[in-house]
């Protein structure tokens, strides 16, 4: 009976239920095997809730990056990387990268990096003679390009449900993300040079031009890296900051977002925070009956049989999610998958932390993979072309990150050098 | 990962049918223009509860009394409020291979066992969740802020749940209509 019950609410899963929905059938499945009340999922969700510190940083950091997206802090970023950077050959593109990476830091690759930036680069691509098919697959990956580096959504929930120092994750973050922009930037040079793309020139009034338009914007990345690791505020209290400041200069200075449409942009973020949140307490209360069930320890068991080195298990885990991330968005990945592997990882020596960069590499990369892929569809839907179109332009670009995400798996220095070497905790 | 969140600005909220504005619709609009209202008060008090904090701490060495458990309670309600939203906009994060490659034909049936099953699952957690509220009631216990009941702030997830539960209820009836119709 169970057996039918566990097949029924995978087809369900397949077939468009909600994620919350699926994921709350199979604890309260558990449950009901169990014999135990399923009130007991509530009092999981609830303690959760009421005792995760970091918890309150997620829909603040969301509303303060909607606030960013809902101006036009696009048109200045890009406009900033360009002076700095569209002098180098494959500049335009090298600029796509950077812009898209900063915009999804903020934002936390919830597509709305494409929605905002695709449309003004897109054209700006073509227009400097870049293959069309490189610049759909460029934009596109680039949806989630940035999600290794801090205050990302993602990166946070990691240090949530991994409960390590989200300190340590950040800083982790930070060098494989750079890695992962310059393997695609080195590509981006060689395509430029092959179609003679156009560049522009470097000139020093641009550059203070653009600088002092979006210097306001500039100095946010600048307040939170000095937020968290200046020691005087919580992560928490720098997000509130931000969302001041933010505020501030986009509804004062930029005049950008009238004061009226403030309450829009709060409850357009927090809409997407509650899909997320709602996931994470039907996730806490499957995961606390796994662990009950000591489901992990029984999967190592089986695999301590077959896998004895770390290598393979390394192999193995990546193989494990990149199928994963072609199924699953990266946050029901993060909070049903984490608890999981995280034990079963740490009896193979690897840092919890380490494992976290892995992860979201893994799952960044699932954003643009075949059949499900998030950011196939929203370019599709943005930039007007087949999702088949899209299967085809991306894949110069995934093999690219196959390679970064190899490096930066057996390198575990990339991802933990920087903690060691600052002394972070 | 079918996700629908990104498009959310674009597509329009899903549910409105062409005619008159049946009595649950009515409801469910009247209900989302509360939940955004709230949504909009509790994420604003806790932004502002945090910076009060920040000042309080640096200035005069002390804080709001329960102020972090507090803030801890408003993610409950910004959580479920936005999902009840969430689920209006059919924005829910959802794996959702199927609707890219069934017939046409079959996909508001489909639609319509989706709906049914998230109806069952999600009025088992309105169950679960009243029970739970319930326990705590009795249990009488205070948030240190202001000496709230806990049961007060708690409320949220049986209600979020009810208002989840009726907004797939009412999407149910839209795609058996559709299905109806032809």
């Amino acid at each position: 009976m169970t057996a039918i019950i566990i097949i029924f609410i995978t087809l369900m899963a397949f077939l468009g239920a909600p994620v919350f929905i699926v994921i709350s059938s199979f604890a309260i499945l558990g449950f009901v095997v169990a014999d135990i009340p399923i009130a007991a999922i509530i009092v999981d969700i609830y303690n959760k809730f009421s005792n995760t510190p970091l918890l309150y940083t997620i829909p603040l950091f969301t509303f303060a990056g909607y606030i960013l997206a809902e101006s036009k802090t696009s048109v200045r970023v890009v406009n900033f990387s360009k002076a700095i950077l569209g002098w180098l050959p494959g500049g335009l593109a090298i600029v796509s990268l950077a812009a898209c990476a900063f915009f999804t830091a903020f934002t936390g690759a919830s597509g709305v990096t494409i929605i905002a930036l695709g449309g003004l680069l897109f054209p700006a691509l073509i227009k400097e003679k870049y293959p069309e098919r490189f610049s759909l697959g460029l934009l596109t990956s680039s949806g989630s390009l940035g999600l290794l580096f801090p205050p990302s959504l993602p990166i946070i929930l990691y240090g949530v449900v991994s409960e390590s120092s989200i300190n340590k994750v950040f800083a982790a973050g930070m060098v494989p993300g750079i890695l992962l922009i310059m393997l695609l930037s080195i590509y981006s040079i060689f395509t430029a040079q092959r179609s003679k793309s156009a560049k522009s020139e470097f000139t020093w009034g641009d550059l203070i031009r653009a600088t002092n338009d979006a210097k306001w914007e500039l100095f946010i990345p600048v307040l939170i890296g000095v937020g968290i690791y200046g020691g005087f505020v919580t992560l928490g209290e720098i997000a509130s900051i931000t969302i001041a400041y933010a505020l501030f200069i986009e509804v004062v200075i930029y005049r950008d977002l009238p004061l009226s449409q403030v309450p829009k942009v709060m409850v357009k973020s927090m809409v997407l925070v509650g899909g997320i949140l709602i996931i994470l307490g039907s996730a806490y209360g499957l995961t606390n009956y796994m662990i009950d069930a000591e489901v992990p320890m029984k999967i190592l068991d089986v695999m301590q049989d077959y896998i004895s080195s770390k290598f393979v298990f390394l192999m193995i885990l990546n193989i494990f999610l990149l199928i994963v991330g072609c199924i699953l968005d990266i946050y029901s990945a993060i909070l049903v998958v984490v608890p999981l592997i995280l034990p079963i990882s740490e009896s193979y020596g690897i840092d919890p932390v380490h494992l976290g960069i892995i992860f979201l590499t893994n799952l960044e990369i699932g954003y643009s993979t075949p059949p499900v892929g998030m950011n196939l569809f929203i370019g599709s839907f943005r930039f007007n072309r087949s999702v088949v179109t899209l299967y085809r332009s991306t894949i110069p670009f995934l093999i690219i990150l196959f390679i970064g995400l190899m490096i930066i798996t057996y390198v575990p220095e990339l991802s933990l050098g920087l903690i060691d070497r600052l002394g972070i905790r | 990962m079918g996700n629908r969140q990104a498009e959310n600005g674009l597509q329009t909220s899903g549910q409105e049918l062409p005619g008159n504005k049946g009595t649950i619709e009515a409801i469910l609009d009247l209900i989302s223009g509360l939940e955004k209202g709230l949504l909009v008060l509790c994420l604003g008090f806790m932004v502002v509860l945090v910076l009060v904090q920040i000042g309080m701490r640096n200035f005069y060495d002390s804080g709001v009394a329960g102020g972090d458990s507090m803030v801890k309670h408003m993610v409950l309600w910004v959580g479920f409020i936005g999902a009840g939203l969430a689920t209006r906009e059919r924005s829910h994060i959802r794996i959702d291979v199927a609707s890219k490659v069934l017939p046409k034909e079959i996909k508001p049936y489909v639609q319509v066992l989706v709906d049914v099953f998230s109806i069952i699952i999600s009025a088992m957690l309105v169950y679960a969740a009243y029970d739970f509220v319930a326990v705590e009631h009795q249990g009488r216990s205070t948030l240190p802020f202001m000496d709230i009941p806990v049961w007060i702030m708690q409320v949220i997830i049986p209600i979020g749940f009810v208002v989840i539960t009726l907004r797939f209820a009412f999407q149910a009836v839209v795609n058996l209509k559709k299905i109806m119709k032809r």
